[in-house]
């Protein structure tokens, strides 16, 4: 055979339900790629969720660990990173549950502004870093964070992880049309904060018109 | 739809305002799309399999049954080779240990059952006592001076109620 050539097999990116029966045969590439390909969406969810960096990787790992260890219990009929997201949330939940009630008031100042700035290192370079939109991209994580974690959660999934309704519904056992509800008054909820940022209408004020805000052109 | 971020707030903010739910949704995805992924530190993959590496492992083998079966029949020949190796005096000395610890046992059980005897004792006299109160209180006599007891109050109650003036309203 040519040294370059691969056989065509091999050239082929095996699915999650493939990687899954190699790792089931103990292969570690496999368990590798399936953490190359979901590792960050699973970090990434933890993280937001949870707010404390160190605490979001010792999490991931957490997530992992169990996914491989109960990896016989997982149905190829479903997506892999449902299931695994699923155990993510689960894993962070419980976290939250331990440490403390994580509602944050909401007219509390801005109380996700400090542990955005502690994750700043374990993020990847972003369009809002430049200079100009700093400002917006820190208040639109701050707003984020100031979601009650049952909002939150389903932000992450639908904007940053771009999952469908079908699928966040599967992984946090909801009914679609709570699904649908929950992030739409979720959105709302950080409008709301935004412009009470000062970034334009808050709605539902009494004097809701358009105050001097962040966004406009001076 | 406007590319400048700054816009695109606007637009979504005022769309929210305005209940036009799917502007919202598309500036908001516009917008949550410039926001930052944070990523599993270097080293993350290395991590997770090094945790479930080994304990894992030892649980899944140990999950097998013919290595069950192995482990077992080792034990039990190391039990039959030790029995035939030592003989008599093992067993003897085996037998000796057991007979202490049932000699054990039973003085402990002799001397909890004394204790609760002499409770029970303690008790039975208590109740004796409690009979006997019962008996003179039932009787005819201590019902008449109860009932004495009561008319008199009673009617003392009434004189004082005659004796001391209504306030007036």
């Amino acid at each position: 055979m040519h040294p370059n050539r691969m056989p065509a097999e091999a050239a082929v990116t095996p699915s999650d339900a493939q990687l899954v029966e190699r790792a089931l045969d103990r292969s570690q590439d496999a368990y590798r790629a399936l953490m190359d390909r979901h590792a960050s969406a699973v970090f990434n969810v933890i993280a937001r969720m949870v707010r404390e960096p160190g605490v979001a990787e010792e999490l991931a790992q957490d997530t992992f660990v169990k996914a491989f260890n109960a990896l016989r219990s997982f149905d190829p009929a479903y997506k892999f990173i449902n299931w695994i997201l699923r155990i993510a949330h689960n894993t962070a939940i419980d976290h939250l549950r331990r440490r403390r009630p994580d509602t944050v008031s909401i007219d509390e100042e801005t109380p996700g502004r400090a542990v955005t700035e502690a994750l700043v290192d374990s993020r990847e370079a972003s369009p809002f870093d430049r200079a100009a939109h700093a400002d917006l991209r820190a208040d639109l994580e701050t707003a984020l964070a100031q979601l009650r974690p049952e909002y939150r959660r389903l932000v992450i999934m639908r904007y940053l992880e771009d999952l469908s309704y079908e699928d966040i519904a599967e992984i946090l056992d909801l009914p679609m049309g709570t699904v649908k509800s929950h992030l739409h008054r979720a959105r709302a909820e950080m409008a709301r904060l935004m412009a009470r940022g000062g970034w334009g209408p808050v709605a539902g004020d009494t004097d809701s018109g358009l105050q001097p805000a962040k966004g406009s052109r001076s | 739809m406007a590319h400048d971020p700054r816009s695109i707030v606007r637009e979504w903010l005022e769309a929210e305002d305005a209940a036009r739910t799917d502007a919202a949704d598309r500036a908001f995805r516009v917008l949550a799309a410039g926001l930052p992924r944070h990523q599993p530190p270097a080293g993350f993959a290395d991590a997770v399999l090094a945790r479930m590496a080994s304990p894992a492992a030892v649980l899944d083998l140990w999950a097998s049954w013919w290595l069950r079966g192995i482990v077992g029949a080792a034990l039990l020949s190391v039990g039959v080779l030790v029995v035939s190796l030592t003989g008599d005096a093992w067993l003897s000395a085996v037998l000796g240990s057991v007979r202490t610890v049932a000699w054990g046992l039973g003085h402990a059980g002799t001397a909890v059952s004394a204790w609760v005897g002499s409770v029970l004792t303690a008790w039975a006299g208590l109740a004796h006592v409690a009979i006997v109160l019962g008996r003179l209180l039932a009787g005819p006599g201590a019902i008449l001076t109860l009932m004495l007891n009561l008319t008199v109050a009673a009617a003392a109650l009434m004189a004082l109620r005659r004796l001391i003036p209504m306030p007036e309203n």
